[in-house]
């Protein structure tokens, strides 16, 4: 069984993985407005690929516990967009409607990272070898998320070296959560298929409020369509043979 | 895998595609593509987003290689399919272009996109004839609201409602053979790349033709909740349903 000290190294290193998802943007020296819509588009697909595994994972510990915690994640996100202010906002050395935008992006995704620490430190209980495959999955895992950050961050005008921290940071909540959970398997397992779900809902519904809307706004249809439905099925992909 | 019965494909299809006809009449009681159809277009592609997934991941299950080539090929071969007929420019809840588009225009673009989502519908009954009744249901509400663009875009051009309504239904009857025939010739061996292929080629035509429709007709954050909670009742109905 691994100790305390081992699971909380895993999330981190899970959580530093995040940061990865910058990359490709290095490369990307102009953000024209099609650069930024084909960067929603894959945000967009990255994100709903990721929350249907989301629900996957989640169905095991209860179905219905999944459906109302997407539900929960969606009212969680209208309410938090109605209450952050469109003017006068700054964050992340974006200001107004950009800065709203970008601030629940990461919202979304550090309460994503609530329910996925969760789910690490639940199945750690499984043992070390166990728990050696479920970081190196993570981890692997949460570069596109990193990529999905970026992508929404860094056309609204956020530098590189700010979307990989706020990509990091969205992640923080793995190993805090997961210490907790892997300590207290029995207490948090009830909690899991609401929490996976609430990720799963909060994040679909940003992609079909924000992301995609953006993306449309500057790309045509097909260029979208083609970006966000190969993002989409290579995030499925991805996760389901991880 | 199951081994469907062909004569209940062909059925399902068929009362899929006659449910077209039924949008014909928000049509006449307003004269126009209500904007309300927005909210259908929104719940038939969140309903449809999440059939799509079911079938890439039983396809994956099967062969994760053949399924995500074969998702990757349906949204390559509806992507060139578009631009090569230029059909992709026929938005029909765009006022402009219902007066501009052709009707030979129209019906090419019904066929085309009725075959794809035929295809659809045989791939999920040979997952199993729960799923397949589930494709078919999803693609029947999404055909009203298909079969209301098509009627109003006939309508304007001086078609009589009931021809209008009959025409928008026959575009769907590709439906028919593209489900019958993929339930009936697709061998264990191609059943990953059809489900991978039907996958893609919904997720596609979702992202090009309803989501901006939807848009256009209800606005985002509307759009984005109905989209969201249809999403949620087919992965409920997936579960209760197949397991």
């Amino acid at each position: 069984m691994p100790d305390v000290a081992v699971v909380l190294l895993a999330g981190l290193v899970t959580a530093l993985a995040t940061g990865l998802g910058v990359i490709p943007f290095v490369f990307v020296r102009t953000l024209s407005p099609k650069v930024i819509a084909c960067s929603n588009a894959i945000a967009a697909g990255l994100m709903l690929g990721a929350s249907f595994t989301l629900v996957v994972e989640g169905m095991p510990f209860g179905t219905w516990q999944t459906i109302i915690g997407a539900n929960i994640g969606v009212a969680f996100i209208l309410i938090t967009q109605f209450l952050l202010p469109d003017e006068g906002l700054a964050f992340a050395h974006l200001k107004g409607g950009g800065a709203q935008k970008a601030l629940l992006m990461v919202i979304v995704m550090t309460a994503h990272s609530f329910a996925e620490g969760v789910a690490v430190g639940v199945a750690f209980g499984g043992g070390q070898s166990l728990a050696v495959l479920i970081t190196i999955a993570i981890a692997i895992h949460n570069i596109p998320e990193g990529l999905a950050i970026t992508a929404a961050m860094r056309p609204r005008g956020a530098s590189i070296a700010s979307s990989a921290w706020w990509s990091v940071f969205s992640s923080l909540p793995q190993p805090l959560m997961a210490v907790p959970a892997f300590l207290f398997v029995d207490a948090f397992a009830p909690v899991l298929p609401y929490g996976l779900g609430f990720a799963a809902g909060a994040m679909t519904y940003m992609v079909f409020r924000e992301l995609l809307p953006d993306a449309y706004a500057d790309a045509t249809r097909p260029e979208v369509g083609l970006i966000v439905s190969l993002s989409f099925t290579a995030m499925v992909a991805f996760q389901l043979l991880l | 895998m199951a081994v469907p019965d062909l004569w209940l494909v062909a059925l399902s299809a068929a009362a899929a595609a006659a449910v077209a006809v039924l949008g014909v009449i928000p049509v006449i009681v307003s004269g126009e593509v209500s904007p309300r159809l927005g909210w259908a277009n929104a719940l038939a592609a969140g309903l449809m987003l999440g059939a799509g997934y079911v079938l890439l991941q039983q396809g994956i299950a099967l062969s994760p290689v053949g399924s995500i080539a074969g998702a990757v090929l349906g949204i390559t071969v509806v992507f060139a399919g578009h631009r090569l007929t230029d059909l992709v420019k026929v938005d029909l809840s765009h006022p402009e272009d219902l007066a501009s588009a052709t009707v030979p225009q129209i019906v090419t673009r019904e066929v085309l996109h009725s075959a794809a989502e035929g295809i659809a519908i045989g791939a999920g009954f040979l997952v199993d004839l729960r799923l397949g009744l589930l494709m078919a249901g999803t693609l029947g509400l999404h055909n009203v609201a298909e079969g209301a663009a098509i009627s109003a875009a006939l309508i304007e051009r001086g078609w009589r409602p009931t021809h209008a309504a009959l025409l928008s239904a026959g575009t769907m009857a590709a439906h028919v053979p593209a489900a019958v025939a993929t339930a009936a010739w697709i061998g264990a061996g191609g059943r990953p790349w059809v489900l991978g292929f039907s996958a893609g080629a919904m997720f596609y035509l979702i992202l090009v033709e309803l989501m901006p429709e939807s848009y256009r007709q209800r606005g985002h954050t509307g759009i984005a909740i109905t989209a969201s909670a249809a999403m949620s009742v087919v992965v409920l109905l997936h579960a209760i349903l197949v397991g």
